[in-house]
């Protein structure tokens, strides 16, 4: 069960996150939603404690089943604790390592001995679909799904309560995109982790996850169940995406977009930042923030 | 990757440093062959200024340089098969044994400097990149700079003056014994050792910012683990390019170095040989050093290649 609380990271006296809270019961998946920018890997960076090097967090408070992470409880927890598969499996692999050593360098750190980490290190090669006889083989000799694949076998080796995929299939042939969510919803069902998904991609999040949380310009925006959120979302930015979203028997004729670009956090308008492009926005929009209160932060949607 | 073709594999790079052995010395000795007979008529010099113009025509004559030059370009290479450059005319002794022997010398400097770099400048850069904004990394960044910018020569004789005329800790000449060698060694090291210090911080650095070290994180690994083990192996090549050209480098530093501490190496030797027109010493000398050069560069190959897996299928091909 993982709590976020008020969760705000500033990064060169901005505030890419500001004020992020939610939470993530055992078993379940999170979708996180928006567009690039919007601070979805930020949040979820901050949560592991892997902020890039500016980044830092100013505020509010993550907690793993009770426990605060703290910078020096992560240090211990990380990689045991709390799985993490990044977006770009070309880079995410060390080039010099065999991938099997990558993976048992996992169980290693967390106790294992030798032996026993290499064997289990083959088991989850198996675990993820791919042959034992490739835990010698570099990164540079498999193709980028298998790369993704070797990271998923990293993040669940010690069956981590809290499971994070950051944009896992972005990166990857549209063909394979598929195969790894299958890799990844198989693992998550038999670690029963508490996990979330992060993406820009709704059809994705709309298979996996059983609930999802909108973000925009560093804040949540909206959350619910997946058939709320996706059939019904409430808030203007929530609906604008879903109406821009390719569907098969949708017709022809151009897709609906969204007018104007998502703000820089350090340009973020006053009030919700969503409102010089929203459609129904009030005046009190460009003054006060509006919180989120059942699932929606939207003063037309409160007040309306 | 399998056992089958690695045998064919290992044949083949053989193969290819062979030849490249073959070409790169036969080149530099062509190169010397031609230059050494148009700095003038080493029968004249051999004479000396008080020989008459018969002398000087029965010298050409014994040393066969009243044949073609093509002719006598056939003897030389030759000759070069046989390891065979001539009895030196001062000492009477075969040019290419007077170099082996003092080659050992030389060998202990440069050996020693490329040992300094490893076990110097790797922990020292590693330092200034883990505690980059650390006073003593700034400190070691700042004595590489310097060490960097002296010129070896410069550099030497301020050791002398310190080490050996105030301090009187060292001798200052000749090469009796390993102390000898160490004064030597430190002006030929200095900026080797800062450059690989330079070289491993910027490297490290540059690794750091990489996703894989980030993975490394994500695993549960610390700081060091994620530096030693994986950061630093990636830094790597630039540092082993770096040592392969400088060991030329060094090579031909030895030159300056060793008349400076009069430490009786194949540099001293060399330009002693210049100065008295010892031809046969000097052919020898460069001959060595060529196939010295060609041998690092290959052991560079071997050593690139078992670092990154990569380069090991590229040279598969």
């Amino acid at each position: 069960m993982l709590e976020v609380k008020d969760l705000v990271v500033t990064a060169g006296g901005v505030r890419i996150v500001d004020g992020v809270s939610f939470e993530v019961r055992p078993g379940e998946v999170l979708g996180m939603v928006g567009e690039s920018g919007s601070g979805k890997t930020m949040t979820m960076l901050a949560v592991a404690g892997l902020l890039p090097g500016p980044a830092r967090i100013t505020g509010g408070t993550a907690a793993l089943y009770g426990t605060e992470l703290t910078e020096a409880r992560l240090e211990r927890i990380r990689g045991r604790r709390i799985g993490f598969v990044f977006q770009d499996p070309a880079t995410s692999l060390n080039p010099l390592m065999r991938v099997g050593a990558q993976i048992a360098e996992v169980l290693r750190i967390h106790g294992l001995g030798r032996t026993a980490a290499r064997r289990r290190a083959v088991e989850l090669l198996e675990q993820v679909g791919i042959g034992p006889e490739r835990a010698r083989v570099y990164p540079h000799e498999l193709s980028g799904g298998m790369r993704q694949r070797i990271v998923i076998a990293m993040a669940i080796a010690l069956r981590p309560a809290l499971l994070i995929a950051d944009e896992p299939t972005t990166a990857l042939d549209v063909t394979v995109q598929e195969q790894i969510m299958r890799v990844l919803r198989a693992a998550q069902r038999e670690t029963g982790a508490a996990t979330v998904l992060v993406s820009h991609d709704l059809g994705l999040v709309s298979e996996a996850a059983h609930r999802i949380a909108v973000m925009y310009s560093g804040r949540l925006v909206e959350t619910g169940t997946a058939d709320e959120v996706l059939g019904a979302p409430r808030h203007p930015y929530s609906a604008a995406l879903m109406r821009s979203r390719p569907r098969i028997g949708a017709g022809r004729g151009p897709l609906p977009v969204i007018p104007g670009h998502p703000p820089a956090p350090k340009s973020r308008p006053p009030g919700c930042a969503f409102h010089p492009r929203c459609p129904v926005a009030l005046a009190r929009c460009a003054q006060e923030v509006p919180p989120l209160a059942g699932g929606v932060a939207c003063w037309a949607v409160q007040d309306g | 990757m399998s056992a089958g073709r690695t045998a064919p594999r290992v044949l083949r790079a053989g193969a290819v440093w062979l030849v490249r052995l073959v070409v790169t010395v036969l080149g530099v000795l062509t190169l010397l062959f031609f230059l050494l007979r148009l700095s003038g008529d080493p029968a004249a010099v051999l004479v000396g200024p008080g020989g008459s113009q018969e002398d000087i025509d029965r010298v050409r004559t014994e040393l066969g340089l009243d044949l073609p030059l093509w002719t006598q370009y056939g003897t030389f290479l030759g000759d070069v098969a046989r390891l065979d450059f001539g009895v030196s005319p001062h000492t009477g002794e075969p040019a290419i044994s007077a170099v082996l022997a003092r080659l050992p010398l030389t060998l202990q400097i440069v050996g020693a400097t490329l040992a300094l770099a490893v076990l110097v400048g790797v922990p020292l850069g590693m330092l200034a990149a883990a505690r980059a904004r650390h006073a003593s990394a700034r400190a070691v960044t700042a004595a590489a700079s310097i060490a960097q910018a002296m010129p070896n020569f410069v550099l030497g004789l301020l050791l002398l003056l310190v080490f050996a005329l105030w301090l009187g800790w060292l001798p200052s000449y000749g090469a009796e014994s390993p102390l000898h060698a160490v004064l030597p060694t430190l002006t030929l090291a200095a900026f080797t050792v800062a450059r690989v210090v330079r070289l491993v911080r910027a490297g490290l650095l540059e690794a750091i910012e990489q996703d894989f070290i980030r993975t490394v994180r994500a695993k549960g690994g610390g700081r060091l683990r994620a530096l030693a083990r994986h950061a630093l192996p990636n830094a790597f090549p630039p540092v082993l390019a770096f040592l392969v050209v400088d060991s030329a480098y060094l090579l031909s530093s030895t030159v300056i170095v060793e008349q400076l501490y009069a430490y009786d190496g194949i540099g001293k030797q060399l330009v002693d040989a210049i100065f008295q027109r010892d031809y046969p010493i000097v052919q020898a000398t460069v001959f060595v050093v060529a196939v010295l050069v060609v041998a690092v560069s290959a052991i560079g190959d071997v050593l690139g290649a078992l670092v990154d897996p990569r380069v090991r299928r590229e040279a598969a091909g």
